[in-house]
């Protein structure tokens, strides 16, 4: 009877009602089209990805329910040998495609519930397959949800210039986490979580990059839901903690209003900054300052800092049918980073990320 | 970790658990029933910028166990 009441109240569509954790959510079918272009200092286009996606989700039998995820990524542009500049094997371009598909079934029981996960990934130089077991138990008035998961991953890693390079990384992870809620208007969710990798991590396009064969990484996640009533809008709060044994260490924190307007609009803006401490194996010099024999000039493991401002707009039509259109900007610089950025000679990054999607309940 | 971020973090975590959590009755959940207090209203929406930042940054995780890798980080 909730649900049937949730679904009649007008706003954003949803596929992950914050009650629906302990049954079956409702049905939905969704497509979209994700765009992605990036560029550097000076209006140097780099790389554009062009991403159709299709989800969907389906409760069967009562208690079970089976959700499904498919995408084909189109990657075009140059790939940077080193951090600013556009040189060597991969100054003429890529082109790529990468699809990506990944099911999981879970059955729900009086006080908890089981998901069992598949993924699968694959792009001309790399293929992933992955695993993963999930089990959600909840307190009596259903306040409190407990998540235990675990999952498993294995990558296979080729270069599309040296036919002769082949290597493989292995990936094993899992998560802890609680979803309280705090009142009639607020709840948080908060997990750990933690992934060991073993193999290759190294840029096989990049002659001198050699980082280490392992890495363990720690998040710790947290999400804030808040409606407020007086301006019928729904405050999200999400903060991030993650450090690893490479030596980085990021903060994420990102906010958004989900207002209603009228009976079938909302709109959301959001903003987004993340603040990052560069691998300890960093180094925008070459020979490299580091110890150990590890190195790697990769922008993405450096010191930086980004804000991204977005907008979403939401159309609820009759019938359950919804139209979504956003739009985020990135801003990457060193001299965003929370702290010193050490007079950092990386230059800034900029990406626009644009989706349009539509979607219908059932 | 400097000093400030530690604090900043323990206040945040600190707000929040101050407000005391009630006992919410099924009735009472009308609010939190919303699509818009979802904590991922639009997956879609949320996989393929997840998917952007961890190929462009050096951090990833939180949201799942694990999942399937790809040759962009």
């Amino acid at each position: 009877m909730l649900m049937a009441a949730a679904s009649a109240i007008p706003g954003i569509g949803s596929d992950d009602p914050a009650c629906a954790q302990n049954s079956p959510a409702p049905g939905m079918l969704k497509f979209s089209y994700g765009v992605y272009e990036d560029y550097q200092s000076g209006g140097k286009d780099r790389m554009q990805i062009k991403a159709p996606q299709i989800w969907f989700r389906s409760p069967f039998g009562g208690r079970s329910e089976f959700e499904g995820y498919y995408v084909v990524d189109s990657m075009s542009g140059a790939s940077p040998l080193y951090h600013n500049t556009l040189s060597g094997a991969s100054g003429i371009g890529v082109e790529d495609d990468r699809i990506a598909a990944d099911g999981k079934l879970t059955h729900y029981f009086e006080d908890f519930s089981l998901g069992l996960g598949l993924t699968t990934s694959s792009e001309d130089d790399y293929n992933s397959r992955g695993a993963s077991i999930e089990a959600r138990f909840w307190s009596a008035d259903k306040n409190t949800t407990y998540t235990i998961s675990a999952s498993a991953g294995d990558d296979d890693i080729t270069s599309s210039i040296d036919g002769s390079f082949q290597d493989s990384r292995d990936v094993l992870g899992i998560l802890a986490g609680v979803t309280q809620t705090i009142n009639r208007r607020s709840l948080l969710q908060s997990n750990i979580t933690y992934t060991n990798s073993d193999g290759y991590f190294s840029d096989p396009y990049k002659p001198l990059d050699n980082r280490p064969r392992s890495r363990d990484q720690f998040s710790w996640l947290n999400r804030y839901r808040l409606f407020v009533p007086s301006i019928k809008s729904s405050l999200h709060a999400d903060y991030r903690l993650y450090l690893d044994s490479w030596g980085v260490l990021s903060h994420m924190l990102e906010v958004a209003l989900y207002k209603t307007l009228g009976e079938t609009w909302a709109v959301r803006p959001s903003l987004r900054y993340y603040t990052q401490r560069r691998a300890d194996f960093f180094s925008s010099t070459f020979p490299p300052r580091t110890e150990g024999g590890f190195y790697s000039a990769d922008q993405r493991i450096s010191d930086f800092g980004s804000i991204t401002p977005g907008i979403k707009i939401v159309k609820e039509f009759a019938d359950g049918w919804l139209c979504d259109v956003s739009f985020d900007f990135v801003i990457q610089d060193p001299d965003l980073k929370l702290g010193s950025a050490r007079n950092s000679p990386i230059d800034s990054f900029y990406a626009r990320i644009f989706s349009a999607g539509i979607a219908k309940k059932f | 970790m400097k000093p400030p971020l530690r604090l900043l973090q323990i206040l945040f975590i600190a707000a929040l658990t101050l407000q005391s959590c009630a006992a919410v009755k099924p009735w009472e959940k009308e609010y939190l029933a919303k699509s818009s207090m979802a904590l991922e209203p639009d997956s879609l929406e949320a996989r393929f910028k997840r998917h952007v930042f961890e190929s462009k940054e050096g951090s990833s995780g939180g949201y799942s166990a694990g999942g399937g890798g790809c040759g962009c980080n």
